[in-house]
């Protein structure tokens, strides 16, 4: 039997006929034998039928031809200047699921074929609109494919050839490094040897006895922000 | 089952049908047509007020959401492709409207507190009868405050699907998530709804 955790977080689509018949199947299999996911069904099923009922109060024939009028005056830009209190954001705008190709091939056909010409929506020119906002202005003629398929300008094509020279050209000095490195490195370099602090510079902090069987091993403080360590063999390992 | 069948075809064939309308009349406003736009207004108007009503819990504020919401499917028609329905892009342009104008509301009742303009009360029952608006008042007022006490991301899940016909797959789409993330929303919603609501409902 699935445990209860995997099956809570369908409960809710359980309640609702949402889930497929395998999900389903393993829902009916577990509830036949948990009275806890079965409360939680009737908790969702009950609560649904409770919101079911905040059902908003009617609105008169006259409320609604009075909005259509004030609609309809901004569609032929007669209404007042409205500041409105919500924003047209890219969430409002239409959804694209994942899964749904930028443009389905009719549309492709069709926005191929279609005349340039978007006159047809034609708005007041009085009405003016800030020029941020996107819906302002109508968009150039070929706007879909354009803005789903961006092709590179033609600045950007006939510049394209300094880029890839430039690339080979470091990629060439980058191997060119690598096969001369031998001969590039010079002859008489030397490693600088280790400053070890002199003992008066050392200041023992602790000592520990990490096995008393073998080591004697002594932290010492630091020196100049270096920390030495000694490890010195007991007796037993020298004898 | 056969019934049942037969029903459901016939429902997807309607609905088939209301989305071609649709998307006519979108073509038509597309080209400034005002008789278009007023049947887009009349066919959705209902809905468009039932998901803000909820969202908002204010009667005229729900009217001011539907106005607006409307004007931002004037003013975006243009770049509507039909990649989803109108009722789709509609759903979610009323969805963020009302969130949006909640914040509104919030941002100047908070800067009137000192009684000028009294915040709203809560649900305005319009033209419910007394006999209604007595019945409903205490639990209209309850599931008011308790819907107020859900996130914003889990209301308008639920919100959304208390709209007849609306799938778990058209929320995800009007919402822009997955339909998994739908599925516990709705649930989480419902969950904490009936611990709130613990004392009216039982």
């Amino acid at each position: 039997m699935a445990h209860c955790e995997e099956i809570r977080p369908l409960l809710g689509a359980y309640a609702d006929g949402e889930l497929d018949p395998i999900e389903s199947d393993a829902v009916v299999t577990h509830l036949q034998q948990c009275g806890r996911c079965r409360q939680v069904v009737r908790d969702q099923q009950q609560a649904q039928h409770v919101f079911d009922s905040y059902q908003p109060p009617p609105v008169a024939a006259s409320e609604w031809a009075s909005i259509g009028r004030r609609l309809r005056a901004e569609l032929e830009g007669k209404g007042e200047p409205r500041v409105l209190k919500t924003r047209s954001r890219s969430e409002a705008l239409e959804p694209t699921p994942v899964s749904t190709p930028a443009l389905r091939p009719d549309e492709v056909r069709s926005a191929r074929a279609a005349p340039a010409d978007r006159s047809e929506f034609r708005r007041d020119p009085d009405l003016k609109r800030p020029p941020s906002r996107p819906w302002a202005a109508a968009p150039p003629a070929a706007a879909p494919l354009a803005i789903l398929r961006p092709k590179p300008t033609r600045r950007h094509a006939r510049n394209a050839w300094v880029a890839h020279a430039f690339g080979a050209a470091a990629a060439v000095f980058v191997v060119f490094l690598g096969l001369a490195s031998p001969w590039l490195t010079p002859d008489d370099e030397t490693i600088a040897p280790i400053v070890l602090a002199k003992p008066q510079d050392v200041i023992i902090m602790d000592i520990q006895t990490m096995d008393p069987d073998y080591n004697v091993v002594l932290y010492a403080g630091d020196a100049d922000d270096v920390a030495a360590l000694w490890v010195i063999l007991n007796r037993r390992d020298q004898g | 089952m056969v019934g049942g069948q037969r029903q459901s075809g016939d429902a997807d064939r309607a609905t088939q049908r209301d989305a071609q309308r649709d998307a006519d009349l979108v073509e038509r406003l597309k080209g400034g047509d005002a008789r278009a736009l007023d049947e887009l207004f009349r066919r959705h108007r209902e809905v468009a007020y039932g998901i803000a009503y909820r969202l908002v819990g204010s009667r005229d504020d729900a009217l001011d959401v539907v106005q607006e919401s409307f004007i931002h499917v004037m003013r975006g028609v243009h770049t509507f492709r039909g990649q989803s329905s109108f009722r789709t892009w509609l759903y979610r342009i009323v969805t963020h409207a009302s969130l949006d104008y909640r914040r509104w509301r919030a941002l100047r009742t908070a800067e009137s507190l000192d009684g000028e303009s009294a915040p709203d009360p809560g649900p305005d029952q319009g033209q419910r009868s007394p006999q209604d608006e007595a019945a409903d008042r205490d639990l209209y007022a309850a599931i008011e405050q308790a819907l107020a006490n859900i996130s914003e991301k889990n209301r308008a899940a639920l919100v959304l699907f208390a709209i007849e016909g609306l799938s778990y797959k058209e929320i995800a789409d009007v919402l822009g998530i997955s339909v998994g993330t739908v599925m516990s929303r709705i649930f989480n919603a419902r969950q904490r709804l009936k611990e709130l609501l613990a004392s009216e409902i039982g």
